[in-house]
Protein backbone atom coordinates (compact mmCIF):
# COMPACT_ATOMS: atom_id res chain seq x y z
CA UNK A 1 0.00 0.00 0.00
CA UNK A 2 1.24 3.58 -0.74
CA UNK A 3 2.00 6.36 1.22
CA UNK A 4 1.40 9.64 -0.17
CA UNK A 5 2.88 13.38 1.13
CA UNK A 6 1.14 16.37 -0.29
CA UNK A 7 2.04 20.01 0.33
CA UNK A 8 0.86 23.54 -0.97
CA UNK A 9 2.42 26.26 -2.36
CA UNK A 10 2.03 29.88 -3.02
CA UNK A 11 2.81 32.19 -6.18
CA UNK A 12 2.56 35.54 -6.74
CA UNK A 13 0.51 36.08 -9.85
CA UNK A 14 1.31 38.34 -12.43
CA UNK A 15 -1.50 40.87 -12.18
CA UNK A 16 -3.14 42.96 -15.65
CA UNK A 17 -1.86 46.21 -14.50
CA UNK A 18 1.70 44.84 -14.00
CA UNK A 19 3.98 45.80 -16.89
CA UNK A 20 4.50 42.92 -19.58
CA UNK A 21 7.80 40.86 -19.55
CA UNK A 22 8.03 41.20 -16.28
CA UNK A 23 10.07 38.20 -14.91
CA UNK A 24 8.75 38.01 -11.37
CA UNK A 25 5.69 40.13 -10.24
CA UNK A 26 5.70 42.47 -7.64
CA UNK A 27 4.55 40.95 -3.88
CA UNK A 28 1.81 42.33 -2.76
CA UNK A 29 3.13 42.09 0.54
CA UNK A 30 6.33 43.63 0.36
CA UNK A 31 5.07 47.34 2.27
CA UNK A 32 2.85 46.20 5.23
CA UNK A 33 3.17 49.08 7.94
CA UNK A 34 2.92 47.42 11.18
CA UNK A 35 1.19 49.54 13.90
CA UNK A 36 2.73 49.96 17.04
CA UNK A 37 0.14 48.74 19.78
CA UNK A 38 0.75 50.58 23.73
CA UNK A 39 0.13 48.04 26.37
CA UNK A 40 -1.25 49.10 29.14
CA UNK A 41 -1.91 47.73 32.40
CA UNK A 42 -3.84 48.06 35.48
CA UNK A 43 -2.32 48.04 39.15
CA UNK A 44 -5.27 45.35 39.56
CA UNK A 45 -4.66 43.13 36.33
CA UNK A 46 -0.95 43.12 37.39
CA UNK A 47 -0.81 42.45 40.56
CA UNK A 48 -3.61 39.52 39.48
CA UNK A 49 -0.55 38.32 36.75
CA UNK A 50 1.66 38.14 39.45
CA UNK A 51 -0.10 36.17 42.00
CA UNK A 52 -1.38 33.68 39.38
CA UNK A 53 2.27 33.85 38.34
CA UNK A 54 3.04 32.69 41.85
CA UNK A 55 -0.06 30.00 42.46
CA UNK A 56 -0.23 28.28 39.22
CA UNK A 57 2.74 28.68 37.20
CA UNK A 58 1.74 26.27 34.06
CA UNK A 59 -2.13 28.11 34.15
CA UNK A 60 0.21 31.62 34.30
CA UNK A 61 1.91 30.13 30.97
CA UNK A 62 -1.41 29.81 29.18
CA UNK A 63 -2.50 33.17 30.40
CA UNK A 64 0.42 34.67 29.11
CA UNK A 65 0.59 32.67 25.87
CA UNK A 66 -3.42 33.64 25.02
CA UNK A 67 -2.54 37.16 26.23
CA UNK A 68 0.38 37.66 23.87
CA UNK A 69 -2.05 36.22 20.83
CA UNK A 70 -4.57 38.86 21.61
CA UNK A 71 -1.90 41.55 21.56
CA UNK A 72 -0.81 39.73 17.77
CA UNK A 73 -3.89 39.18 16.55
CA UNK A 74 -5.64 42.36 17.66
CA UNK A 75 -9.24 42.66 16.30
CA UNK A 76 -8.67 39.55 14.54
CA UNK A 77 -8.30 37.22 17.12
CA UNK A 78 -10.99 34.76 17.82
CA UNK A 79 -12.76 32.31 19.93
CA UNK A 80 -11.78 30.43 22.16
CA UNK A 81 -9.09 32.37 23.21
CA UNK A 82 -11.03 35.72 22.49
CA UNK A 83 -14.63 37.44 22.65
CA UNK A 84 -15.17 41.07 21.99
CA UNK A 85 -18.31 42.70 22.80
CA UNK A 86 -19.18 42.52 26.52
CA UNK A 87 -22.84 43.79 26.53
CA UNK A 88 -23.00 44.11 30.39
CA UNK A 89 -20.37 47.04 29.82
CA UNK A 90 -21.16 50.22 29.24
CA UNK A 91 -17.80 50.45 26.73
CA UNK A 92 -19.21 46.96 25.04
CA UNK A 93 -17.86 48.18 21.59
CA UNK A 94 -14.55 48.27 23.07
CA UNK A 95 -14.61 45.51 25.56
CA UNK A 96 -13.57 42.10 25.60
CA UNK A 97 -12.03 39.22 27.27
CA UNK A 98 -9.52 36.66 27.25
CA UNK A 99 -10.05 33.54 28.00
CA UNK A 100 -7.82 30.55 29.23
CA UNK A 101 -8.04 27.50 30.45
CA UNK A 102 -5.81 24.10 31.03
CA UNK A 103 -7.84 20.88 30.27
CA UNK A 104 -8.78 19.04 33.73
CA UNK A 105 -7.93 22.38 35.83
CA UNK A 106 -10.37 23.81 37.67
CA UNK A 107 -9.69 27.50 36.83
CA UNK A 108 -11.64 29.33 33.93
CA UNK A 109 -9.53 32.63 33.71
CA UNK A 110 -10.88 36.00 32.09
CA UNK A 111 -9.02 38.86 31.52
CA UNK A 112 -10.91 41.70 30.65
CA UNK A 113 -9.28 43.92 28.15
CA UNK A 114 -10.32 47.46 26.65
CA UNK A 115 -8.96 47.90 22.54
CA UNK A 116 -10.57 50.91 20.62
CA UNK A 117 -10.97 50.51 17.25
CA UNK A 118 -7.83 51.18 15.34
CA UNK A 119 -6.06 48.62 17.08
CA UNK A 120 -3.40 51.29 18.82
CA UNK A 121 -3.66 50.36 22.20
CA UNK A 122 -4.90 47.46 24.54
CA UNK A 123 -5.90 48.15 28.03
CA UNK A 124 -5.63 45.08 30.70
CA UNK A 125 -8.11 46.02 33.19
CA UNK A 126 -9.40 42.99 35.25
CA UNK A 127 -8.20 39.28 35.72
CA UNK A 128 -10.05 36.57 37.73
CA UNK A 129 -11.28 32.92 37.78
CA UNK A 130 -14.71 32.53 36.88
CA UNK A 131 -15.31 29.27 38.42
CA UNK A 132 -14.27 30.63 41.82
CA UNK A 133 -17.10 33.49 41.72
CA UNK A 134 -20.22 31.54 41.02
CA UNK A 135 -19.85 28.80 38.54
CA UNK A 136 -18.21 28.08 35.55
CA UNK A 137 -21.53 28.78 33.55
CA UNK A 138 -22.69 31.40 35.58
CA UNK A 139 -22.56 35.40 35.12
CA UNK A 140 -22.00 36.14 38.80
CA UNK A 141 -17.88 36.99 38.04
CA UNK A 142 -19.33 39.64 35.02
CA UNK A 143 -21.59 41.06 37.21
CA UNK A 144 -18.47 42.02 39.67
CA UNK A 145 -15.51 42.13 37.05
CA UNK A 146 -17.38 44.48 34.49
CA UNK A 147 -18.11 47.03 36.43
CA UNK A 148 -14.62 47.06 38.08
CA UNK A 149 -13.22 47.11 34.16
CA UNK A 150 -15.43 49.89 33.52
CA UNK A 151 -14.40 52.38 35.97
CA UNK A 152 -10.96 51.21 35.63
CA UNK A 153 -11.14 52.05 31.63
CA UNK A 154 -13.08 55.17 32.42
CA UNK A 155 -10.64 57.02 34.23
CA UNK A 156 -7.38 55.48 31.52
CA UNK A 157 -9.48 56.78 28.60
CA UNK A 158 -9.92 60.35 30.57
CA UNK A 159 -6.12 60.19 31.50
CA UNK A 160 -4.46 59.00 28.00
CA UNK A 161 -7.73 60.97 25.86
CA UNK A 162 -9.18 57.72 24.45
CA UNK B 1 -27.12 51.30 56.59
CA UNK B 2 -25.36 51.51 53.12
CA UNK B 3 -22.23 49.34 53.12
CA UNK B 4 -18.85 51.30 52.73
CA UNK B 5 -17.72 52.06 49.39
CA UNK B 6 -14.19 50.88 48.95
CA UNK B 7 -13.01 52.89 45.82
CA UNK B 8 -11.81 51.21 43.12
CA UNK B 9 -7.63 51.05 42.41
CA UNK B 10 -7.63 53.08 38.47
CA UNK B 11 -3.59 53.27 38.43
CA UNK B 12 -1.81 51.95 35.67
CA UNK B 13 0.87 51.88 34.33
CA UNK B 14 2.26 51.52 30.05
CA UNK B 15 4.70 48.78 29.07
CA UNK B 16 6.41 47.81 26.34
CA UNK B 17 6.47 43.85 27.22
CA UNK B 18 3.12 42.38 28.78
CA UNK B 19 5.26 40.82 31.45
CA UNK B 20 7.16 43.65 32.17
CA UNK B 21 8.67 43.66 35.78
CA UNK B 22 7.77 39.75 36.38
CA UNK B 23 10.29 37.61 37.36
CA UNK B 24 9.87 34.97 33.88
CA UNK B 25 12.65 32.58 33.40
CA UNK B 26 14.19 30.97 30.27
CA UNK B 27 12.24 27.86 30.77
CA UNK B 28 9.11 29.45 31.41
CA UNK B 29 8.92 31.92 28.30
CA UNK B 30 10.39 28.80 26.13
CA UNK B 31 6.85 27.37 27.21
CA UNK B 32 4.93 30.73 26.66
CA UNK B 33 6.11 30.93 23.11
CA UNK B 34 5.47 27.46 22.34
CA UNK B 35 1.81 27.88 23.68
CA UNK B 36 1.80 30.96 21.53
CA UNK B 37 3.28 29.08 18.59
CA UNK B 38 0.55 26.83 18.74
CA UNK B 39 -2.31 29.28 18.98
CA UNK B 40 -1.19 31.06 15.98
CA UNK B 41 -0.39 27.63 14.07
CA UNK B 42 -4.22 26.92 14.64
CA UNK B 43 -5.52 30.21 13.80
CA UNK B 44 -6.14 28.75 10.25
CA UNK B 45 -3.53 29.37 7.08
CA UNK B 46 -6.27 31.28 5.64
CA UNK B 47 -6.27 34.38 7.90
CA UNK B 48 -2.66 33.83 8.74
CA UNK B 49 -2.08 34.64 4.71
CA UNK B 50 -4.02 37.23 4.62
CA UNK B 51 -2.83 39.11 7.50
CA UNK B 52 0.76 38.94 6.32
CA UNK B 53 -0.60 40.53 3.04
CA UNK B 54 -2.53 43.22 5.12
CA UNK B 55 -5.53 42.57 3.46
CA UNK B 56 -8.67 43.15 4.87
CA UNK B 57 -11.23 40.76 4.96
CA UNK B 58 -13.59 43.38 3.23
CA UNK B 59 -11.36 43.81 0.39
CA UNK B 60 -10.86 39.87 -0.12
CA UNK B 61 -14.94 40.10 0.09
CA UNK B 62 -15.08 42.65 -2.46
CA UNK B 63 -12.59 40.45 -4.91
CA UNK B 64 -15.14 37.52 -4.35
CA UNK B 65 -17.95 39.21 -5.10
CA UNK B 66 -19.22 38.02 -1.15
CA UNK B 67 -19.90 39.54 2.11
CA UNK B 68 -16.49 39.84 4.52
CA UNK B 69 -19.07 37.85 7.14
CA UNK B 70 -18.68 34.86 4.65
CA UNK B 71 -14.90 35.39 4.63
CA UNK B 72 -14.96 35.36 8.48
CA UNK B 73 -16.58 32.47 8.28
CA UNK B 74 -14.37 30.68 5.61
CA UNK B 75 -11.31 31.05 7.71
CA UNK B 76 -12.41 29.94 10.79
CA UNK B 77 -13.61 27.05 9.41
CA UNK B 78 -10.94 24.04 9.22
CA UNK B 79 -9.02 23.37 6.21
CA UNK B 80 -10.05 20.37 6.34
CA UNK B 81 -13.71 21.25 5.38
CA UNK B 82 -13.27 23.65 2.18
CA UNK B 83 -13.01 22.76 -1.08
CA UNK B 84 -9.62 23.23 -3.03
CA UNK B 85 -11.62 25.30 -5.36
CA UNK B 86 -11.96 27.61 -2.41
CA UNK B 87 -9.10 27.95 -1.41
CA UNK B 88 -7.78 28.54 -4.33
CA UNK B 89 -10.28 31.66 -5.10
CA UNK B 90 -9.31 32.61 -1.90
CA UNK B 91 -5.71 33.21 -2.58
CA UNK B 92 -6.56 34.13 -5.69
CA UNK B 93 -7.96 37.52 -4.42
CA UNK B 94 -5.04 38.05 -2.16
CA UNK B 95 -2.88 37.59 -5.08
CA UNK B 96 -1.66 34.42 -5.40
CA UNK B 97 -1.40 30.92 -7.20
CA UNK B 98 -2.30 28.06 -5.24
CA UNK B 99 -0.20 24.78 -6.43
CA UNK B 100 -0.53 21.41 -5.07
CA UNK B 101 2.52 19.23 -5.36
CA UNK B 102 2.68 15.48 -4.26
CA UNK B 103 5.21 13.11 -3.32
CA UNK B 104 5.18 9.58 -1.97
CA UNK B 105 6.12 9.62 1.41
CA UNK B 106 9.31 8.25 3.33
CA UNK B 107 7.29 4.50 3.80
CA UNK B 108 6.04 4.08 0.51
CA UNK B 109 9.70 5.00 -1.09
CA UNK B 110 11.14 2.35 1.01
CA UNK B 111 8.56 -0.11 0.32
CA UNK B 112 9.56 0.57 -3.33
CA UNK B 113 5.69 0.62 -4.47
CA UNK B 114 4.90 4.03 -6.16
CA UNK B 115 1.50 3.40 -8.29
CA UNK B 116 0.91 6.73 -9.26
CA UNK B 117 4.06 7.39 -11.00
CA UNK B 118 3.53 4.08 -12.85
CA UNK B 119 7.01 1.97 -12.56
CA UNK B 120 7.03 0.06 -9.54
CA UNK B 121 10.55 -0.13 -8.12
CA UNK B 122 12.81 -3.15 -8.36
Amino acid sequence: MSAYTYGCCLLPKLREHQAPGRAWPRVICESVHVIEMRIIRSQRFTDSLRVLQGRDPRLFEVVAADLRYLLERRRDAQLPQVRFGIAQSAFADVMGEVRSHVPGEQAFVRTLFAMPTGDRVCALLVMGDKNAVGGAQGNTWYDRAVPIADEIWRAIAAAEGY
Amino acid sequence: MAAAHTPIDTTFDIVDDLLHGLDVSDDQMARINGHLARLLADDDVLRAVRLECGIAQKAVASELGVTASAIAQLEARSLDTVQLGTIRRYFDALGYELRVSLAPSESSTEAGDDPLSGTAHS
